[in-house]
């Protein structure tokens, strides 16, 4: 049976802020103008979205990176990640420190306290925290963590929480503070971090940030459809420029898992799910 | 239907929308147009309903503020007022799903800045009384709205 292209594909976002919604809207006047129409449900935070997943409220998600391990934890392993942004991918976490601090290397931070983000912020707290287990450090033990739990169930879309553990850095109570690659670049350029004062000590290996989530069975043909749409979007297009800056991309790119293997650990050896997980 | 208790009459506006674009609000021989009941978008062209509100709430202040200036025969050069206003959730309004709590306004300040020759605290009694006339700031004020005022006088 052919798929009814009247009828609108369910997507999910989370607000972390109602700006955000701005974006959605443009986006969805952009897919009514492919003729694929979607309808946009937003969500407080990304247990409830999840949810909405799992009991097929939403067709698709766009799901955080732990969002995304969360669905797959909750659906046997069966949803898809069909499609991300270019900036989604190889993302990196850096751990800040005072150039004269005399910390050359995660090792030297033994004894020391490290200001991360929210609790459930891959960039700001689970991958760093795994880094510098990585490194011989046990976070538990080894260095006093000092966590900013800003807009926690935002997992680190609100960037408070990074801003807060580099200002502690900054204020000299902490040796060291997470921050997502994007936001050194930004906060460097813009003078929110004097570059002159604070170097990056280390970075985590690459990972991958949020994608659009489906169900395995997804119908294919709906599938095409919102993806031609997707893909349709062209930063060479002044037209769509506006857009994509908005969303933070130059280009859509196809869904792939293999850069949460970092974040999957992560939750694995911090018990993030809990016991029964 | 109760007949008009003259001392109390009733405002009628008449507000129509079309498929698009703002609604048309007509008063007496006036017309204005109002946006949607919010905004999260700064170039959004239209003033929204909360911001007619807002508006209406500073007018109260600001022309009240003059008129009985005038009618005390006290010197009032200008007034002007920085109304801001904050809502309890805003992603109620927006509809978010887990939005528990209520879109209604939580807390509206008014800073007021008044130019005038007569001691301030002349002025801030007027402002008190302007206050105490002014049907909107009352309504909030029983409404359980935060509401708070401060005035600045200058020569």
């Amino acid at each position: 049976m052919p798929e009814d292209r009247d009828k609108p594909i369910v997507v999910g976002a989370v607000i972390y802020d109602p700006k955000v919604t701005i974006i959605w809207g443009i986006i969805r006047d952009f897919f009514e103008r492919q003729r694929r129409p979607i309808e946009v449900v937003f969500y407080s935070n990304y247990g409830l979205q999840v949810d909405g997943l799992v009991k097929r409220h939403l067709e698709v998600a766009w799901n955080s990176p732990l969002a995304w391990l969360d669905a797959q934890r909750r659906t046997g392993g069966s949803c898809r990640a069909v499609a991300m942004r270019d900036t989604d991918r190889d993302r990196r976490t850096h751990l800040v420190v005072r150039r004269s601090s005399g910390i050359r290397s995660p090792a030297d931070l033994k004894g020391g306290t490290v200001a991360l983000g929210a609790k459930d912020s891959p960039q700001a707290t689970l991958i760093p925290a795994e880094m510098l287990r990585a490194s011989g450090l046990d976070p538990a033990r080894d260095v006093t963590v000092r966590r900013f739990d800003v807009l926690v169930g935002l997992h680190g879309d609100h960037v408070g929480g990074e801003l807060d553990a580099f200002k502690c850095l900054e204020r000299g109570e902490v040796q060291a503070s997470a921050m997502l690659d994007l936001n050194w670049d930004r906060w460097s350029n813009d003078g929110t971090i004097n570059a002159a004062e604070f170097q990056v000590l280390a970075s985590t290996e690459s990972f991958d940030h949020c994608n659009f989530t489906v169900h395995g069975d997804f119908p294919a043909e709906r599938e095409r459809s919102f993806l031609q749409a997707l893909f349709a979007m062209s930063y060479g297009d002044p037209r769509h420029r506006e857009m994509m800056d908005m969303e933070g991309l130059k280009a859509w790119m196809p869904g792939r898992t293999t850069g949460y293997a970092w974040l999957s650990r992560a939750v694995e050896s911090q018990r993030f799910w809990g016991p029964q997980a | 239907m109760e007949p008009e208790d003259p001392r109390n009459p009733t405002w009628t506006l008449r507000i129509t929308a079309g498929a698009d674009g703002p609604a048309h609000a007509h008063a007496r021989g006036q017309r204005f147009d109002v946006g949607d009941a919010v905004s999260f978008d700064e170039v959004y062209p239209h003033a929204t309903a909360l911001e007619h509100a807002l508006a209406a709430v500073g007018a109260e202040l600001v022309n009240g503020l003059r008129a009985l200036a005038r009618a005390r025969r006290l010197e009032l050069d200008a007034v002007e007022a920085l109304v801001q206003g904050t809502l309890e959730d805003a992603l109620a309004h927006l509809g978010v799903v887990g939005a528990a709590g209520s879109p209604a306004l939580r807390r509206v300040h008014a800073r007021l800045y008044a130019s005038s020759l007569e001691p301030e605290p002349v002025v801030r009694e007027l402002l008190e009384q302007v206050q105490a006339r002014a049907p909107l700031w009352q309504t909030l004020r029983r409404a359980g709205v935060a509401l708070s005022a401060e005035l600045k006088v200058a020569p």
